[in-house]
């Protein structure tokens, strides 16, 4: 059974088409890049994956669990972090943890586990204390991937997880993912736009252009396949081959 | 999969109750903004009367015979007033020796005063005022003038009566009438002068709307800015993937909002009851307000609170069913900037029209308005009909109904997130 499976998803807001027949499937225990250029498709994609927005034609399961029909089930199976997003700046990062855990557990131990979790993950300790507005956007950064981390996901989508982040707070949130998903078997989708970071991160690659998938592989398939040292390289050949 | 409701709703709380714009806004606000009134309406009273004391005229008698000389020493041998001899001198020099005494007016008795008095024509008396500003305290010392000048009138009358009808009481002939004010409200007998009970329930009437017309406006920029700026800041987003149903969500918001509205109309209710009582110490201890109906019973603020409690969380929730429609925290203050209107036109009219009055299409339009009610509730209570208490809670409670309903469908599907309505002329 496939973490993610998509087939012909297809979505329109009027008469803009954002997805255009999109199909990729996503393994167990695999963390899988969505790239492309703004506009491409990428959130939109990941919208969908995470029950905000409904294909307007084609279908989505998570672990089998269409997206549509089950999306109550998928909801608690998932654990998405928009891009730019942010916390509630009147309560501290620990009563917003708390708040998380909250709807997972019922168990004040089960919850404190998964706080302690986000702690180890965020590397906020005594700052988790404080009110989230007095946080830089790199710790607010940390505290959302540790709140989505925390549950345990069987899929974690993240949109642009590194976005806007200065090189240590990147580093500390690539090496986070990398970490928690080899050692808890999350599966993971995330877009990005940094193309380096989706080479260190991701096991396969989807490249999105114009709400199509254009091409699809491991960071070493793609390079090879479009003679190109790197991602970023290999992904403006096949851009303006599409 | 948990409802999470209550943990929704204690965030909300939560996160509502640390922002001090709404601590101030809501609670603070109405406890203060009522009391504050009260006491500053009292401190006016209270200080007119004082200046009122303190203002001192200056008397200049020309005539300087017998009459003259007696209503000079009667108006300076007043207590209640501070009337200050000056010796005969040139107008110039009298006017600046006023003014180096701070008075108010310079009275002066004419030549010839005491012998017109005498052969029964009338004394010449000319007052010169010292206007030194244009307010409201220099209008009480001038108002002040005219009692003296009254005073001296009398004085005067009562000089003529000595001479020409010793036997008569000079307080009867100048004051023949002896009036005894009976009002009847509401079916009760008080000895009081009708304008006093009436400026009191005009005071009221205008008062309330003001202060239920600034709260629902407050309370509906704080809900609908909160709600703009989850969505702005994307944990909205974050929310509607997590394993709880939406309708949850809607209902934390609605129940976390009624929660701060609840406690803005607790102090709405307190303020105001203090308010109503600084209104006591205006008038004389023998006049009992409560039994007149002016100083309403526990029921009244029970029904009030509630009235006002039901309005302000229909209020709420179509302020965030417009702000889940905003683009943004500036577009959902605008939306909701709207909604001043229908808040403010009934509040105006009420203030100062009986509504019954109006033409009949205004009248619809204005019982069709939720935020007529609390208005129209809190004068009809004053009048003791609480009918209309009653009337304004059903109504408001099917509104609020009908309004909840649509924001959960709202909130049930992808609109939340994709719907957008911008005030801006599109290109």
């Amino acid at each position: 059974m496939y973490a993610v499976e998509a087939e012909d998803l297809t979505k329109s807001f009027g008469s803009v088409v954002a997805l255009s027949g999109v199909n990729f499937k996503v393994d167990q225990r695999e963390i899988y890049g969505l790239i492309g250029p703004n506009g491409a498709g990428k959130t939109t994609t990941l919208r969908i994956v995470a029950t905000l927005i409904k294909p307007t034609s084609g279908t989505a399961r998570i672990l089998g669990n269409d997206v549509v029909r089950d999306a109550s089930i998928v909801r608690g199976l998932i654990s998405y972090l928009p891009e730019e997003a942010g916390a509630y700046k009147n309560i501290s990062g620990i009563e917003y943890l708390n708040f998380m855990a909250g709807f997972y557990t019922k168990d004040q131990k089960e919850a404190g586990e998964m706080i302690q979790e986000a702690s180890r993950i965020s590397g906020l300790a005594e700052r988790l204390r404080d009110k989230t507005k007095t946080y830089s956007k790199g710790m607010l950064r940390r505290l959302l991937l540790s709140r989505a981390l925390m549950i345990r996901p069987k899929l974690a989508i993240l949109d642009e997880p590194t976005g806007g982040l200065d090189v240590v707070h990147a580093h500390h949130i690539r090496n986070s993912i990398r970490e928690y998903t080899k050692i808890h078997d999350v599966s993971v989708i995330l877009s990005s736009h940094n193309m380096l970071e989706v080479e260190f991160l991701c096991d396969r690659v989807a490249m999105i252009n114009a709400g199509k998938i254009v091409d699809e592989g491991t960071p070493d398939e793609l390079k090879k396949k479009h003679g190109a040292s790197n991602l970023e390289e290999a992904f403006v050949k096949v851009a303006h081959v599409a | 999969m948990h409802s999470g409701l209550l943990n929704l709703i204690v965030k909300e709380a939560k996160d509502l109750l640390r922002d001090p714009k709404v601590l101030v806004g809501m609670v603070l606000m109405p406890l203060l903004l009522f009391p504050i009134m009260g006491s500053a309406i009292s401190i006016s009273m209270q200080s007119a009367q004082e200046q009122a004391r303190y203002v001192k005229i200056c008397i200049m008698d020309l005539d300087e015979r017998t009459l003259s000389q007696t209503l000079v020493e009667v108006l300076a041998n007043n207590r209640n007033i501070t009337v200050i001899p000056i010796e005969k001198r040139p107008l110039d020099e009298a006017v600046a020796e006023t003014e180096r005494l701070n008075g108010t007016a310079l009275i002066i008795l004419e030549q010839g005063f005491s012998q017109n008095l005498t052969a029964m024509n009338r004394g010449g008396v000319t007052a010169y005022a010292l206007i030194k500003r244009l307010d409201v305290s220099e209008s009480n010392k001038m108002s002040v003038l005219n009692s003296i000048l009254r005073l001296a009138s009398t004085a005067a009358t009562a000089l003529i009566l000595e001479q020409a009808a010793p036997t008569a009481d000079p307080s009867v002939v100048t004051n023949p009438i002896s009036i005894s004010y009976q009002t009847i409200y509401r079916e009760k007998l008080v000895s009081m002068n009708p304008s006093a009970i009436i400026g009191i329930v005009i005071s009221q009437g205008t008062t309330l709307p003001v202060i239920v017309m600034v709260i629902f406006i407050f309370a509906m920029q704080i809900a609908a800015t909160s709600i703009a700026v989850e969505k702005e800041q994307r944990a909205l987003e974050t929310l509607l993937t997590l394993p709880v149903n939406r309708v949850s969500i809607l209902g934390s918001k609605l129940i976390a909002s009624a929660v701060i509205a609840g406690a803005g109309s607790v102090a709405y209710i307190i303020g105001f009851r203090y308010y109503m009582e600084s209104f006591m110490t205006q008038l004389p201890p023998t006049v009992d307000l409560a039994s007149l109906g002016l100083i309403p019973p526990p029921t009244y603020y029970v029904l009030l609170g509630l009235v006002i409690f039901i309005a302000l969380t229909s209020a709420l929730s179509i302020a965030i069913l417009l702000a889940v429609f905003a683009e943004d925290v500036r577009g959902a203050q605008s939306l909701v900037g709207y909604l001043t209107i229908p808040i403010l036109v009934p509040g105006l009219f009420l203030m100062f029209t009986d509504i019954a009055t109006l033409p009949m299409a205004v009248q619809v339009v204005l019982y069709a308005i939720p935020f007529t009610y609390p208005v129209l509730s809190a004068q009809a209570g004053l009048s003791g009909d609480f009918n209309i208490m009653l009337i304004s809670i059903a109504y408001l409670t099917i509104f609020t109904v009908v309004v909840l309903y649509f924001a959960g469908r709202v909130f049930a599907t992808e609109k939340i997130l994709t719907a957008r309505f911008s005030l801006r002329r599109r290109r």
